[in-house]
């Protein structure tokens, strides 16, 4: 896996995470929130494995819904203690490294 | 109601992560999930050929690692094995044409425990390519009279061409083993709480054991053939009949709820 995928993967569980905090939400509608926020390399099967992930790691839970429209069952998830705590600490971490490597990159260009 | 190819795709996914060993009620969740979403991207007028287009394998990898193993899927695998040794043994030995050779021990290794795995593993093949198609039905068909053809050849192959005999036991040893071995393995069914495989067995040596009844203990006699084939043909009528049976009660319970 290449270092910007890896990247990108890390980033992804913590922007779902972010979105999931702001209410209690479903697969679709989270992909929805990430593409209108221009969330990059996001695609439609993308999401599930990092809410399994997720799930996995006690950061949300879930319930399913029937649905009242005569379609499939949804799956609704919310944001856990642990999962406050995690996105706390992403967000934290996320900012110092938004700053060291803007003005890393700042000197890359400079090379350039 | 979803596209052929959006059911083709998790179809395919399902059977991809069964094949993995993965816990099936949490792959049910996952394709409820899928389904949930394709179904609102359609109705949405979204594309999603991106998901669609997504090699199985490739996708099935991302999940396959968040996924458990189905609990006890080695104990499950160890009963199979085990319960097709026995299968192999047994009516041998009640109908006397048991004796421990070469031929035998290779043929249980590469054919009879052997052809299961290839048939799985060929049918899993097959319905990843194919999904739930007429060809795919075709295949698995033509796959499962061509194993039934090499049962059969190698029956008669055992017969005449034993390679090296071990151990040739005489008809007295050979149905006490048997019978011993029958109700040992029925009992441990039972306490393993596995009573299809007890089931299974017994019928399978239900028409030796009837034929012998018959007919005393003479193997060469006709009506041994005769009774024991008769007892054959009742017990897969009966399956058959049960089968449909089986078929009608929950078709129409479907209805009913419907």
């Amino acid at each position: 896996m290449s270092v910007s995928s890896q990247m990108m993967k890390g980033l992804l569980d913590g922007a779902i995470l972010g979105l999931i905090a702001q209410g209690e939400t479903y697969g679709y509608e989270i992909l929805d929130k990430l593409k209108a926020q221009q969330f990059p390399e996001i695609s439609d099967g993308s999401i599930y494995p990092v809410l399994l992930r997720l799930s996995k790691k006690g950061y949300i839970i879930s319930y399913t819904k029937k649905s009242n429209t005569g379609g499939p069952k949804r799956k609704y998830y919310t944001i856990t203690a642990d999962g406050k705590s995690e996105l706390a600490q992403f967000k934290s971490k996320w900012h110092d490294l938004n700053s060291g490597m803007n003005n890393l990159m700042r000197s890359v260009n400079h090379v350039e | 109601m979803l596209s052929n190819k959006a059911e083709d795709f998790l179809l395919k996914l399902r059977i991809e992560l069964l094949f993995r060993g993965k816990d099936e009620a949490d792959i049910n969740a996952i394709e409820e999930e899928l389904r949930d979403h394709i179904t609102t991207a359609e109705a949405n007028g979204d594309n999603i050929n991106e998901l669609l287009n997504t090699p199985i394998k490739t996708y099935a990898d991302t999940f396959s690692k968040e996924l458990k193993l189905t609990q006890g899927i080695y104990k499950y695998i160890g009963y199979i094995i085990s319960f097709m040794l026995i299968m192999a043994i047994i009516p041998r030995m009640l109908d006397n044409s048991f004796q421990l050779s070469l031929s035998l021990i290779l043929y249980i290794i590469f054919i009879f425990v052997g052809s299961l795995f290839a048939t799985l593993f060929l049918v899993k093949k097959v319905l990843l390519k194919w999904g739930d198609s007429k060809i795919t039905y075709t295949i698995v068909g033509c796959v499962s009279v061509i194993t039934f053809g090499i049962f059969i050849l190698c029956e008669f192959l055992l017969r005449d061409h034993p390679i090296l005999t071990l151990w040739r036991p005489s008809e007295n040893v050979n149905f006490i083993i048997g019978i011993t071995l029958l109700v040992v393995t029925m009992i441990a069914c039972f306490i393993i709480k596995q009573k299809y495989f007890a089931f299974i067995i017994l019928l399978i040596s239900l028409p030796n054991l009837i034929g012998k009844l018959f007919v005393g203990g003479d193997y060469t006699n006709k009506n041994f053939i005769l009774v024991s084939s008769i007892v054959i043909i009742i017990i897969s009528w009966g399956f058959i009949i049960t089968l449909l049976v089986q078929y009608w009660r929950e078709k129409k319970s479907n209805n009913s709820t419907d």
